[in-house]
């Protein structure tokens, strides 16, 4: 009986992580991240105007949002000529009605917290404790994605995190640099372990001739 | 209630490897093809279309039948009836567990 228990509880499991079978959505997150750290720096690059701020407060979510669509449906239209004729199709429940917004105010909310937390500790503390903050709570995340899922290189991404954090204290960087530098190396991790894990899986695969 | 007809009430059509794996599947998923049931199983053809029609006649999944491009596809979902007795029978397997 335990036996069985167990055996639900790895199954669900290894469902929900087969969408990350073929690394098509970490390449995806990679690229939004790239894009999200060009655009931040190219704001930062510009003289300080109402321009900027607009950009900022407005340019920054409507990117975010924009990558979020279009990148999401690059994913699943790549995924139907690429990952479900060789290992199957499998769609995942879609959040709806309040348990959308349960979750959309949640996450509002753990975003609100973080940014209230790093900016009490940006007016007390040195900027190394704000990236330090920022950098175990980004951490947290990847582990319990990992834990969650069962899924061991998203350990590796927390482990990564910890290394960008100790590189950007050997050079003397400001708090916007640093977030340049770690938003960006996100961003680069998740597209080389995405594309290492694209390859991998296709070289293991075969698209294979459903005759059900 | 006793162990034994604790065992005796567990739900007989998903009391069985096979099927319990396709039920967690489909569980997990909102939807999954054929070709994915058979990788995860391990099972054969013949042997997962006749365990997809046991829970298909007890009212547990749907399938429907189509097409991509030229290549036929078959699309197994849990129904609100499946939902409900899987739930059923993990709640009764923590029960028995725990009463061990």
């Amino acid at each position: 009986m335990n036996k069985e228990s167990q055996e639900i509880k790895e199954t669900i499991q290894r469902t929900k992580r087969y969408w990350y079978v073929d690394g098509l959505g970490e390449i995806g997150a990679g690229i939004a991240l790239c894009l999200v750290t060009l655009f931040y720096f190219a704001l930062n690059r510009m003289e300080p105007s109402l321009l900027q701020m607009i950009l900022f407060a407005a340019g920054l979510p409507a990117l975010i949002l924009l990558c979020n669509w279009t990148i999401g449906k690059a994913v699943r239209k790549i995924k139907e000529k690429i990952t479900y004729p060789r290992t199957g199709y499998v769609a995942y429940p879609r959040k709806s009605g309040s348990k959308r917004w349960k979750r959309v105010i949640l996450s509002a909310l753990i975003g609100a917290g973080v940014g209230a937390i790093t900016s009490l500790l940006a007016g007390s503390l040195p900027v190394f404790y704000v990236l330090l903050f920022v950098t175990l709570v980004t951490m947290l995340a990847y582990i319990y994605i990992g834990y969650s899922l069962g899924l061991a290189r998203f350990y590796l991404y927390a482990a990564a995190c910890g290394l960008l954090l100790a590189a950007s204290t050997r050079f003397d960087l400001t708090q916007a640099e640093y977030f340049l530098a770690f938003l960006g190396g996100q961003g680069l991790i998740w597209l080389l372990s995405g594309c290492i894990t694209l390859l991998v899986y296709l070289r293991s695969t075969q698209p294979a001739q459903e005759d059900a | 209630m006793s162990e034994l007809s604790e065992i005796a009430a567990l739900d007989r059509v998903i009391h069985e490897p096979a099927r319990l794996a396709i039920l967690s599947i489909l569980y997990a998923a909102s939807e999954a093809d054929f070709l994915y049931l058979l990788r995860e199983t391990g099972l054969t053809k013949g042997n997962l279309s006749a365990h997809l029609s046991r829970l298909e006649s007890a009212g547990y999944i749907q399938i429907e039948k189509g097409y991509i491009g030229k290549l036929p596809q078959t699309i197994c979902r849990l129904s609100e009836n499946g939902h409900k007795a899987f739930e059923a029978y993990r709640h009764q397997l923590q029960t028995f567990l725990k009463d061990l």
